[in-house]
C-alpha cells in the first residue's frame, strides 16, 4: 500500500472534471428507476452513491458513463452537456462490478486497449499495416511504458502476461482498476468494485482506492450497497432510495443528522431502532403511555417514528428507565457487543456497547434509557421532525455526546 | 443392482461396445466399399463375390483416370476457393447483424429477429428458379461468384451467433464502450475473439455443407473447369459414360478425402464446436 501515491504522482493527471446531474429521470415501461435526480460532484471530489439494491444507483452511474440515456434531465461533465454523447466519446473511466476484463487478452493487452483506442488514429490501428505508419511505433512504445508503470503502481507487473482466467478475483480487480486509471480519466466511476472480494481483501483494497484517489485527484463517483464502504471512503455520501436522491452530505452528517427515515435506517450497522409513538397535546412523543421525547410541533394524535441508534441505547435498572424491555440475549463481536431486546409489544430492538458493559447480563426484564438529544424522530411521511429546542440547546447537548 | 447407474459392469460395457461397433460398421461400410472399389479392375467390380481386398490391383489405372480425364486439381481448388469465400463472407456479414440483434436496442429489433427465424424456414430449392433468372441477368452464371453470392448471407449464422453473443456479459460490451471502442471495433476486437467457438462450429458446418453441395453448383455451372468437387464427379461420370465404377469411385475418394483428412486433424475442434463446449473461459 505504501508507495502507491508516490508512484502515481509521477503520472501527470488530466484536469479532473466537475460532474453535474440535473433532474435526471429514467423509467423502463411503468417502472420509474430514477426520479428527477440532481447531484453535483465537485472537481476532485469522491462521492459515494449508496442505496439498497434496485434503488437505481447503477443506472445513474451508467448514465454518467454514457451507457444509458436519461428520459429527461441533463448530464454535464466539465460544464459540457454530454446527455446524448455516447460512452466512447466521454472520456470517462469505469470499473465494473464484474470487472469485465477482456477474456481473450492478457492483462497487458487489457490495460493497453483504452490507450490504443485513444492515442492511435484509425489507420494506425489497422492490423499489420498500421505498425508501419509513421508514429505508430513511438506511440506503441509509449503505451507499453505507461502500461508497465501502471502495472508497477498496482503491483500487478508480474501478472501482465496472464489472461484473466488465470488470475484470482483480487488480481482481476486490480487489473480492472488499472485499465480504468491507466489513461488518466478526468472522471472515474466505480460500480461496486469490491463486492466480489473476500472481507480482508476488501478492507485493504478500500484503503488503496482512497490512496489512489488522493494521488490521482480524479473526480470519483463510487457506487456501493455497503454503507460502511460509503462512510469510510467518500468525501460525501449520496443516498438513493427508489430512484430518488434523499440526502447528499458528509458521512458524519448522514449518520448523525439524516433528513429522511430511509437514510437513518440504511446508514448504520446494526440499523437504527425505530419505535412508533404518538404525539400528545403537549408535543410529547408517547410510547406505551410513557413520554419518551418532547418538544414537537406536530399535531396531537399524529403518529411519529422515533429512531435510536444501537450505541445510544443504554440498558440499566428500572430506576432511570424510560421504557421497560426484555433482554433476549447478548452477542459478543470482539470490540463490540450487541444486546438483542424486545419492547413491551414484542418488537425487537438492538443495543450496542463494549463487551465489558454487557458482562454478566442475563436474559430477563431490563430498563432502557437514552439521551433525548440522540433521538431521531420522523413524521408519518418519513421526514425528519426536529424538536423545538433552540439551537443553542441542541448544540450543547450534541457536544456532550 | 450394486453398480451405480453411471458405471457399467464388464458385460454391459462389452454390450455397449458391440452395439456401437455394429453401428459404426454399418455407417462406415459404404465408404469402405467405395475405397475398395476404387482399387479394383472393372471385372472384379462386377463379379458376384463380396471381397474387400482386390485380387488384381487397378489402383494406378483408376486413379490415373480420375485425375486425368477431368482437371481434378482445378476442381479441388474451386472447392477450396468457394468454401473459403462463403465462410468468410458469412461470418463477416452475420456477426455484426447478430451483435446488433443480441446487444443493441432499436425499434423493430424483435421483428427483424422474427424475419431471421422465418428465413431459416425457407430452403434454397424454393427460391432457386427466381435466383437463377436474376443471376443470368447479372451475368453470374458460370462464374465462381455465382457459387458464392447466394450463401454469403446466412440466417443460420445470424441465429447461431445471436444466441451465443446474447450469453456474453453486457459488462464486456460496456467496458469496450468505456475504453473508446466504436460498435464496429467492439464486434472486431471483443465479440469476434470471444465468439470464436461459435465461429469455428459454424465454419465447420458451412465448409462441410458447401463442399458437398451439388444442387446449386449443378444449376449455375456447366463448365468442367468451374466445377466444385461433387459436380466434378458428375462431369467425370458423364465423360466416362458411366460404367467405369473403379475410376468413378477413385474420383469420389479424391473428392471426399480433403474433408475426411480435415476432420481427422480438427477432430477435437469439430466435436467441441458441435457440442459448443468451452463457451465460457
Amino acid at each position: 500500500m505504501s508507495g502507491l501515491p508516490e508512484s502515481f504522482a509521477a503520472i501527470e493527471g488530466v484536469e479532473p472534471a466537475r460532474l453535474e446531474l440535473d433532474g435526471v429521470s429514467k423509467s423502463y415501461g411503468e417502472t420509474t428507476v430514477l426520479d428527477r435526480v440532481s447531484l453535483t460532484v465537485a472537481r476532485g471530489e469522491f462521492v459515494a452513491l449508496v442505496g439498497p439494491s434496485g434503488c437505481g444507483k447503477s443506472t445513474l452511474l451508467k448514465m454518467v458513463a454514457g451507457l444509458e440515456f436519461p428520459d429527461a434531465g441533463h448530464v454535464r461533465i466539465a460544464g459540457t452537456d454530454v446527455t446524448d454523447v455516447r460512452a466512447a466519446d466521454r472520456d470517462v473511466a469505469m470499473v465494473l462490478q464484474s470487472y469485465a476484463l477482456y477474456p481473450h487478452l492478457t492483462a497487458r493487452q487489457n490495460l493497453a486497449l483504452p490507450l490504443v483506442m485513444r492515442r492511435l488514429t484509425g489507420r494506425q490501428r489497422l492490423p499489420f499495416v498500421g505498425r508501419f505508419l509513421p508514429g505508430t511505433r513511438a506511440q506503441l512504445a509509449a503505451i507499453g511504458a505507461d502500461v508497465e508503470k501502471a502495472g508497477r503502481a498496482l503491483k500487478i507487473d508480474h501478472l501482465l502476461d496472464r489472461k484473466p482466467a488465470a488470475m484470482s478475483g483480487g488480481q482481476r480487480q486490480r487489473v480492472a482498476l488499472g485499465r480504468a486509471m491507466v489513461r488518466d480519466p478526468r472522471l472515474f466511476l466505480m460500480d461496486e468494485p469490491l463486492s466480489n472480494l473476500d472481507a480482508s481483501l476488501r478492507v485493504h483494497t478500500r484503503a488503496e482506492i482512497v490512496d489512489l484517489h488522493k494521488a490521482l485527484g480524479a473526480t470519483t463517483v463510487y457506487v456501493t450497497h455497503d454503507q460502511e464502504e460509503a462512510l469510510g471512503m467518500a468525501d460525501r455520501v449520496a443516498i438513493l432510495h427508489r430512484g430518488r436522491l434523499l440526502q447528499v452530505a458528509s458521512p458524519e452528517i448522514v449518520y448523525r443528522d439524516p433528513s429522511r427515515i430511509e437514510v437513518a435506517s440504511f446508514i448504520g450497522s446494526p440499523s437504527i431502532g425505530l419505535i412508533e409513538a404518538v404525539i400528545d397535546d403537549r408535543g410529547r412523543a408517547i410510547v406505551f403511555d410513557r413520554p419518551i421525547a418532547e418538544g414537537f410541533a406536530a399535531q396531537a394524535g399524529a403518529t411519529v417514528r422515533v429512531g435510536i441508534r444501537p450505541e445510544h441505547l443504554r440498558i440499566g435498572g428500572h430506576d432511570d428507565a424510560i421504557l421497560p424491555a426484555r433482554l433476549d440475549r447478548t452477542e459478543f463481536l470482539g470490540a463490540d457487543a450487541l444486546a438483542h431486546l424486545r419492547l413491551p409489544d414484542g418488537a425487537p430492538i438492538v443495543a450496542k456497547a463494549t463487551p465489558e458493559i454487557y458482562r454478566g447480563f442475563v436474559p430477563g426484564p431490563v430498563g432502557l434509557a437514552w439521551n433525548a438529544a440522540d433521538l431521531l424522530v420522523f413524521d408519518a411521511a418519513g421526514d425528519r421532525l426536529r424538536p423545538r429546542f433552540d439551537a443553542a440547546t441542541v448544540t450543547a447537548e450534541r457536544a456532550h455526546v | 443392482m450394486s453398480a451405480s447407474p453411471h458405471t457399467l459392469t464388464p458385460v454391459g460395457r462389452s454390450l455397449r461396445l458391440l452395439v456401437l461397433g455394429i453401428g459404426a460398421a454399418v455407417m462406415l461400410f459404404p465408404y469402405v466399399w467405395m475405397i475398395a472399389t476404387s482399387f479394383k479392375p472393372q471385372a472384379e467390380v462386377f463379379s458376384s463375390g463380396l471381397s474387400l481386398i482386390p485380387e488384381h490391383s487397378s489402383i494406378l489405372a483408376n486413379y490415373g483416370k480420375a485425375l486425368g480425364r477431368i482437371p481434378m486439381g482445378r476442381v479441388l481448388l474451386n472447392g477450396v476457393v468457394v468454401c473459403l469465400a462463403i465462410v468468410v463472407f458469412q461470418i463477416a456479414f452475420a456477426l455484426p447483424a447478430a451483435y446488433a440483434l443480441a446487444k443493441l436496442r432499436f425499434r423493430g429489433r424483435d421483428l427483424m429477429f422474427g424475419l431471421v427465424i422465418l428465413g431459416l424456414l425457407i430452403p434454397i430449392h424454393a427460391v432457386s428458379i427466381p435466383m437463377f433468372a436474376a443471376f443470368r441477368a447479372l451475368g453470374l452464371i458460370n462464374t465462381l461468384a455465382g457459387l458464392v453470392v447466394p450463401f454469403t448471407l446466412s440466417v443460420f449464422a445470424v441465429f447461431l451467433f445471436r444466441q451465443f453473443i446474447k450469453a456474453m456479459p453486457d459488462d464486456l460490451i460496456h467496458a469496450g464502450r468505456m475504453d473508446g471502442l466504436s460498435e464496429g471495433a467492439i464486434v472486431r476486437r471483443i465479440v469476434l475473439p470471444n465468439a470464436w467457438p461459435a465461429a469455428t462450429a459454424f465454419a465447420i458446418f458451412s465448409v462441410v455443407t458447401h463442399w458437398n453441395d451439388l444442387y446449386w453448383p449443378s444449376i449455375v455451372i456447366s463448365k468442367t473447369e468451374l466445377a466444385t468437387p461433387p459436380l466434378g464427379v458428375l462431369f467425370f461420370r458423364a465423360a466416362e459414360a458411366g460404367d467405369d465404377y473403379g475410376a468413378l469411385m477413385a474420383a469420389t475418394v479424391i473428392v471426399t478425402a480433403p474433408l475426411v483428412v480435415f476432420f481427422l486433424f480438427a477432430q477435437k475442434a469439430f466435436i467441441e464446436g458441435i457440442t459448443m463446449t468451452g463457451l465460457k473461459g
